[in-house]
């Protein structure tokens, strides 16, 4: 059984948006709808200033608030750790789209809630997900913690990772290098 | 039993049933049902940008899904960037051209192919009987494809006006690289320790690769230097960002050659090998100390100092990136100067074709179709009508090849010229001053633009509006990538044409020239082209369209060029490296880069407009793209920027909407108040501003950098001077 | 003929509910101004507007025949008639406002007990349930079990209205909600629009017939309710900002001083709390209780608007709470949804006009219309 988390370094990112039309492309989605977004935030002041930028979509929680309020099950987390929508049964009243401390579900033009899915399609084919695979900084990557070979377990030991807001207890599977 | 009830049951359950398969039976499962169709792979190129990074597009069900980036093309290794999804996703834009359209009128009407190819070969051979071949010619964004059928078709007509955009982009660059070093180099960023980006962001204008290679290295202690007025995206990952004052790169890097003489930094062994006027070059840079570059360029002292030092401890794997645009490309009357400095810096550092440094590409030796089957037309010999690179014309110093796109429309206004064929490329809004180029285009007799949609260019000037498929629906010819290795790569054809009176460049340019009487020149097919481009490097188009980019050859080794008896080899009058040059005396400047500065500078209260490129938009082409433009929407884009320090003396603050004027124009616009910007400077995100009705997402969104700036010219490369421009800014709407 | 105007009024407001109905039906989500940010707008405080007025009609009409308070009898079955009527008006409201409303039967094939929509939508079924079946009793005469009907619908109102304030409460990314308070104040609210409803009732149905007791006491029972809601508001403002706590802070600057301040100060604070209190202790006759108790009604719609818009129009923070909010998401709400919201009201109206005339909800059996000069 596999254990997904991704890492994700924004002190490579360039707020590029390569991310955003690759994973709206592979999701079929509309320009106006996207699984992930970007936050830039400026210290300093001039001539001393640093930008950086931030890449944000769901965390796939492991004390996920969007199942806890889903009134039909719609919202489920798998066993290896994936946090989906099972869109037959979303009666779309956007609960967890007010729930979700990250602001990462968009209302879908099926009339039901929708999110990053980590592209669990192509992780059990072993392929990266959109976001992933088209950056050119290698920001993201993805990983299966079960698998000794993968990537991520020397950036969790090696790097100064944090979590996105832990004082919410959603136990995120993102983990941030900043 | 009661039948009533049976039947009101019966409704009941059937209703039920119905509710229940309408919500078990979802769209998702369909959806999924046809996941299970198959799904093709093609090889190919993209189109949106310059870069040409070798992609392959994902089929499904007949319909274009996605693309990602083939792993061996050295131009994005594969990633792609934001526009390459766009521009993919584009192909299913209502918005494209459909039919050829001629101006009736003020309108722009259907015609049909046969009849528009008809009256544009007649007519061209009208005027060139009329006026002279001269009179003709070829602008286009280059590309290998229409490069080779744009220069045919000017060669069977008899002239040498093949075109592109480059005084808009990089001509003044390539004019001071040319002229200091002998050619345009690469940069060797996976490799380099210390690397000093001068205007240059490739987090904004992306080359995947190179970005890749950038953030790669500095994973590995590469140390970047950003030198911008403007905190670019790069400039997110730098070491440090000096904010330069616009326009006096050049003297930064007067500066450097000041100390790396003067401390002994520099690579003594190989400039006294390979210089030429390095004597005069050092007694020049004796008055250029840092003192003097910091009151220019508003860098302290000690940080320009400080910085020659590292760049010089790192060489020979330190550079000082050799750029693209900004600010060398189409900025400044000192933009060649700047570009030639740039070159003799990194001579000084002695990085020239060495590991960590800036290398002379290699292109791939490509094949020519059999002259006895396929007939050439002779090399005209007639000089080009715009004067560039010609010894006794306008721009005797410009790059012969590319020439100088900015001053046709002046000569079609003073009757020079009466015929162009406009490929790919939108002069009228992506040239500054468009009341000049539209002026002047209209008074071409003949005016044919070719593009997959309307562009500002083709709704204004357009006599023949040409479609063009989109790029996934067409096999083009056999490209060479160039860099220290060079690589084979190809577009090949994705889908089938969604329009069916959509053509290709090649039979665009084919069909004129049948029509104007020239047909014999081109009776190749691309694939007989393309055929005979690889038969000589040992590639098929099997092959090709398999593994989508193959390497050529073997990278170049390191070492500096040189002739077989170990003579400095640079493609240079004295084969080497030119520290004075007195090419620049034919334009009545100084041999030696001697410091030039902006032909206007701002004074207090005014603001210098600079201009720059976002990473999801490509000159003034993808303001259509919804994927694309819904990002600048989302994320306000388009504001102009403006340095916290001023807005907050002007009481502005972010989104407010303001004044902008300079002496040709006045616009409002709304600002982003942001740290990130040299005081002085009021920066313009490249390409909004679209108006033209085809381009409904674009149309009056944003404000255009172009349109506050006149019509100028550089006498050295004939490049734009686009940030010769001075502005004041008001509160509210004026 | 004064009656026929109204029902023309409201057939024509139910008639434009169904244009906005039709449109959603079609386009989806698009016609609404809800966004991503701000998913739920004024049909959900629309929805709590219509179920906190039936809640409260329940709350302070069963203290008539449930708890055998003797003037309080007087109205017993306009009460719940209006109350159904209402429920039913949310609900209606609701369907609209959901993405997928035909998906609602997986609530049954697969309910989710950590839900409070969940708990919501069960306990106001049951609710409307009891309702119905204590009207149909008390149609019928049966008191005592109209009574125990009465009794069962209380509890639930009690439950099913302090579970919707839950829905606000459990959410911990969303610091102006989070917490007790909502679940609780919703009931304080239920009791306070019960009263001003009946009151109005009161004055619209029975003018000449008042029972001159009885709203000398819901008059009095209004001031207490509200005199509390002040002081809970007070509260809610003070800790939400004392030390500038994040998302709270800027919640209350959106209300003060941000896009939703006229809703702010002239309903929400003025006709909703102060303009009450004011009058009522310096006038309290026929026509000031009745155009306090009216205004009251429209402060509570424009109160749980500010309350649902305000709670997400504070952007999340996510990376760092450190730093301040520049801006503010944006909604507005479209013809549409304000079509669904008139739709609604005239279907309230147009019901409950119809109800009144084809049952004879006037007091019988054990409810003796006392008379007293």
């Amino acid at each position: 059984m596999a254990r997904y988390v991704m890492v994700v370094d924004t002190t490579k990112c360039v707020e590029c948006y390569a991310c955003r039309v690759a994973c709206q492309t592979q999701n079929s989605l509309p320009p106006d709808k996207s699984f992930n977004r970007m936050e830039v935030r400026e210290n300093g002041s001039f001539p001393n200033v640093k930008a950086h930028a931030y890449p944000l979509q769901c965390q796939h929680c492991d004390n996920p608030p969007c199942q806890h309020v889903c009134p039909t099950h719609a919202t489920y987390k798998r066993p290896d750790g994936v946090v989906l929508v099972d869109p037959k049964k979303c009666i779309g009243c956007k609960y967890c789209m007010t729930a979700c401390p990250y602001q990462a579900r968009v209302f879908g033009k099926d009339q039901v809630a929708e999110k990053c899915r980590l592209c669990v399609e192509l992780l059990e084919q072993g392929i990266k997900p959109a976001c992933e695979s088209t950056c050119m900084c290698n920001v993201r990557t993805s990983g299966d913690l079960d698998d000794p070979k993968s990537p991520v377990h020397a950036l969790l030991a090696n790097k100064k990772i944090v979590q996105l807001r832990p004082d919410h207890g959603t136990k995120p599977r993102l983990y941030y290098i900043v | 039993m009661n039948w009533q009830l049976k039947r009101r049951t019966f409704l009941k359950l059937t209703a039920f049933a119905g509710v229940a398969a309408t919500g078990v039976f979802s769209f998702q499962d369909w959806l999924k049902a046809e996941e299970k169709e198959e799904i093709r792979t093609v090889n190919t190129v993209c189109n949106c940008c310059g870069n040409r990074c070798g992609l392959i597009a994902h089929v499904k069900n007949g319909r274009l899904w996605k693309v990602t980036g083939q792993a061996g093309h050295p131009k994005n290794m594969g990633t792609v960037c934001p526009r390459g999804h766009g521009y993919a996703a584009g192909v299913y834009s209502p918005h494209r051209l459909t039919r050829p359209l001629k101006r009736v009128g003020d309108e722009l009407v259907p015609i049909p192919w046969a009849l528009a190819l008809k009256e544009i070969g007649t007519k061209t051979m009208e005027i060139r009987d009329k006026y002279g071949p001269g009179a003709i010619y070829w602008h286009e964004y280059d590309k290998p494809i229409s490069e080779h059928y744009g220069k045919l078709l000017m060669n069977a007509l008899g002239n040498i006006n093949y075109t592109t955009h480059y005084t808009t982009c990089a001509a003044g660059r390539n004019v001071g690289l040319i002229h200091a070093i002998g050619g345009v180099p690469g940069a060797d960023l996976g490799s380099a320790k210390y690397v000093v980006l001068l205007g240059r962001s490739y987090a904004d204008g992306i080359i995947p690769a190179s970005m890749k290679a950038l953030s790669a290295a500095k994973e590995k202690g590469l140390k970047i230097v950003c030198i911008d007025p403007r905190y670019s995206n790069t400039a997110m990952i730098a070491d440090r960002w000096l904010p330069i004052r616009p326009g006096t790169d050049q003297a930064l890097l007067l500066a450097w050659a000041h100390i790396m003489i003067k401390e002994n930094l520099y690579d003594k062994d190989f400039i006294d090998k390979n210089a030429f006027g390095f004597a005069e070059f050092k007694a020049m840079v004796q008055e250029y100390t840092p003192e003097w570059a910091a009151k220019i360029t508003d860098i302290p002292e000690d940080t320009i100092v400080r910085v020659a030092q590292e760049m010089a401890a790192a060489r020979p794997m330190a550079m000082v990136d050799p750029g693209w645009h900004s600010p060398m490309g189409a900025h400044y009357i000192n933009g060649v100067n700047t570009a030639r400095m740039m070159g003799l810096i990194n001579a000084l550092l002695g990085n020239i074709n060495q590991v960590g440094g800036i290398w002379f590409p290699q292109a791939v030796p490509f094949g020519h179709l059999d002259k006895d089957k396929y007939p050439q037309p002779p090399v005209p010999k007639i000089t080009r009508t715009d004067g560039c690179g010609e010894p006794g014309g306008r721009f005797p110093i410009g790059f012969k090849n590319n020439g100088i796109q900015i001053v046709y429309p002046g000569l079609a206004k003073e009757g020079k010229v009466k015929a162009g064929f406009i490929y790919h490329t939108n002069p009228v809004r992506s040239n500054p001053d468009p009341g000049y180029v539209s002026e002047g285009l209209k008074a071409l007799e003949l005016c044919v633009v070719m593009d997959y949609q309307l562009s500002e260019t083709a709704q204004t000037c357009a006599h023949y509006v040409l479609p063009e498929c989109h790029a996934l629906e067409r096999d083009e010819i056999a490209e060479s990538v160039n860099g220290r290795r060079a690589f084979i790569s190809r577009r090949h054809k994705v889908l089938e044409r969604m329009h069916p009176e959509t053509y290709t460049v090649d039979e665009m340019v084919a069909g004129v020239a049948k029509e104007a009487g020239l047909g014999h020149y081109f009776n190749f097919t691309v694939e007989q082209l393309t055929a005979a481009q690889l038969a000589p490097v040992g590639v098929t188009i099997q092959q090709l369209k398999e593994k989508g980019t193959i390497p050529y050859g073997e990278p170049k080794k390191p070492g500096a060029p040189q002739n077989d008896a170990g003579e400095p080899n640079f493609n240079t009058p004295t084969k080497k490296i030119m520290f004075m040059n007195e090419k620049f005396n034919l334009i009545g400047w100084d041999s030696l880069p001697r410091w030039q500065p902006p032909k206007v500078s701002p004074q207090a209260g005014e603001f210098r407009l600079i201009h720059g490129h976002q990473s999801i938009h490509t000159h003034n082409s993808t303001f259509n793209l919804p994927y694309l433009i819904q990002i600048s929407k989302d994320r306000n884009l388009q504001f102009l920027w403006m340095n916290t320090g001023k807005a907050r003396e002007m009481g502005l603050k972010e989104g407010d909407w303001v004044t902008v004027s300079s002496k040709a124009f006045t616009a409002r616009a709304q600002v982003k108040v942001t740290e990130r910007l040299h005081p002085e400077a009021v920066f313009f995100p490249t390409g909004y501003g679209g108006f033209s009705k085809g381009q409904p997402l674009a149309l009056g969104f944003g404000v255009n950098s172009n349109d506050f700036t006149s019509f100028d010219v550089c006498p050295a490369s004939g490049h734009a001077m686009e940030q010769e421009t001075i502005l004041t800014v008001k509160k509210g709407v004026v | 003929m004064k009656r026929n105007v109204w029902l023309t009024v409201f057939a024509g407001l139910i008639v434009f509910g169904l244009v906005g109905a039709v449109m959603v039906l079609t386009k989806g989500h698009s016609v609404f101004g809800t966004t991503d940010y701000v998913p739920w707008g004024i049909l959900i405080s629309t929805y709590i507007f219509f179920v906190v007025t039936s809640t409260g009609l329940c709350l302070i009409s069963s203290m008539g025949h449930v708890f055998g308070i003797e003037p309080f009898q007087f109205i017993a079955k306009r009460a719940v008639l209006l109350a159904i009527v209402t429920l039913l008006a949310g609900f209606a409201v609701i369907g609209l406002e959901l993405g997928q409303p035909l998906h609602l039967f997986w609530i049954l094939l697969s309910p989710n007990p950590t839900s409070a929509i969940f708990w919501m939508g069960a306990m106001y079924s049951l609710y409307l349930v009891l309702m119905i079946v204590e009207f149909y009793l008390l149609m019928r005469g049966q008191h005592d079990w109209a009574k125990k009907a009465g009794l069962a619908a209380f509890v639930a109102a009690i439950t099913a209205h302090s579970i919707l304030g839950s829905i606000f409460g459990f959410l911990h990314a969303r610091p102006f909600w989070e917490g007790p308070y909502l679940p609780i104040y919703f009931i304080l609210s239920a009791l306070i629009s019960g009263t001003a409803i009946l009151i109005v009732m009161y004055f619209i149905k029975e003018k000449d017939e008042m029972p001159s007791a009885i709203v000398p006491a819901l008059t009095k029972l209004l001031m207490l309710f509200v005199g509390i809601s002040i002081f809970f508001s007070i509260w809610k403002v003070m800790t939400g900002i004392y030390g500038h706590p994040y998302g709270k802070y800027e919640a209350f600057q959106a209300l003060f001083s941000g896009p939703l301040s006229w809703s702010y100060w002239l309903f929400e604070v003025g006709l909703g709390m102060l303009v009450p209190v004011i009058v009522l202790l310096i006038n309290r006759s026929r026509a000031a209780v009745f155009w306090v108790a009216a205004t009251i009604l429209v402060a509570i719609f424009f109160m749980r608007y500010n309350l649902v818009v305000v709670g997400q129009i504070v952007p999340l923070e996510v990376i760092d709470v450190s730093t301040s909010v520049a801006y503010l998401h944006f909604y507005r709400p479209t013809w549409v949804e304000l079509s669904i919201v008139a739709g609604a009201l005239g279907f309230t109206g147009f019901a409950y006009l119809w109800g009144e005339k084809k049952f004879n909800l006037n007091v019988s059996g054990h409810n003796k219309a006392v008379k007293t000069t």
